[in-house]
């Protein structure tokens, strides 16, 4: 049985929710367009979020409705002024993204500073047994 | 032109149909028999042509990148209905919708350009 279009909303927000967690989601009809708004810029215009994207349309397509699917984000020519579905992630959850955001990132430094520090030392050593098998 | 003339509906009109046509031209020329389907089910009467054409140039486009065809995708259905709410509802189009209109259209008409041959 196919979905109507509701169930379709509502399993749209699950899927982007379940794979962006951090992304404020927003839904409105105008005329035969279903517009799903996604927020933050970064995540919409993710590849990611491409994949996501063209699953969703694929399925929106299957179900014949004769509408249009449309997704924006920020900024963007069309904007909602009221949108009947509205997902936000909770402060908490928010702010827990940041702080993993925030140590990813410090690991991603410290990962780089050692590659740096290993690019550096790698001549170094065969430089140092180049000089030993001279003196040999 | 039409933006310091300050025509900014007639603009955001041109720059739809700026990429409207380029793709019914590049499916004209080398998707030939999808352009003879899509103007069948015109004459039948039946579907939104304008979002058939889109939607099949989309297809072709996703066979060699799928980022830029959803790209291509959003901003063709966005321009699509901004211009029909800039032709025909009460809403005035103010200089920076218009602007950000054509930049829309010159990223439509990249995408194309980068990935279809002309």
């Amino acid at each position: 049985m196919k979905m109507t279009i509701p169930q379709f909303i509502d399993f749209s927000f699950h899927k982007i929710n379940t794979k962006f967690p951090n992304a404020s989601i927003r839904y409105q009809q105008n005329d035969d367009t279903h517009y799903i708004e996604v927020v933050p810029k970064d995540i919409y215009e993710s590849g990611a979020f491409a994949n996501l994207g063209w699953e969703l349309d694929d399925i929106f397509e299957s179900l014949c409705t004769g509408g249009i699917l449309c997704f924006l984000t920020e900024g963007d020519l069309i904007k909602l002024n009221k949108p009947s579905k509205i997902y936000t992630p909770s402060p908490i959850q928010a702010n827990w993204m940041a702080q993993s955001s925030s140590t990813l990132n410090a690991v991603a430094e410290v990962e780089t500073t050692y590659k740096s520090l290993h690019t550096l030392l790698t001549p170094l050593k065969f430089a140092g047994n180049y000089q030993y098998a001279m003196a040999a | 032109m039409l933006l310091s003339e300050e025509y900014y509906a007639p603009a955001v009109h041109t720059g739809y149909y700026s990429c409207l046509q380029k793709v019914k031209y590049i499916l004209m020329e080398y998707y030939p028999e999808d352009f003879e389907k899509l103007g069948t089910l015109k004459s039948d009467g039946t579907g939104n042509s304008h979002m058939d054409y889109i939607r099949t140039l989309a297809k072709w486009l996703r066979r060699s990148d799928e980022d830029d065809a959803f790209e291509f995708d959003r901003k063709m259905k966005q321009l699509k209905n901004y211009r029909i709410s800039s032709d025909y509802s009460q809403n005035a189009v103010v200089e920076s919708d218009a602007v950000k209109t054509l930049g829309i259209a010159e990223k439509v008409h990249t995408i194309i350009k980068t990935h279809m041959p002309l």
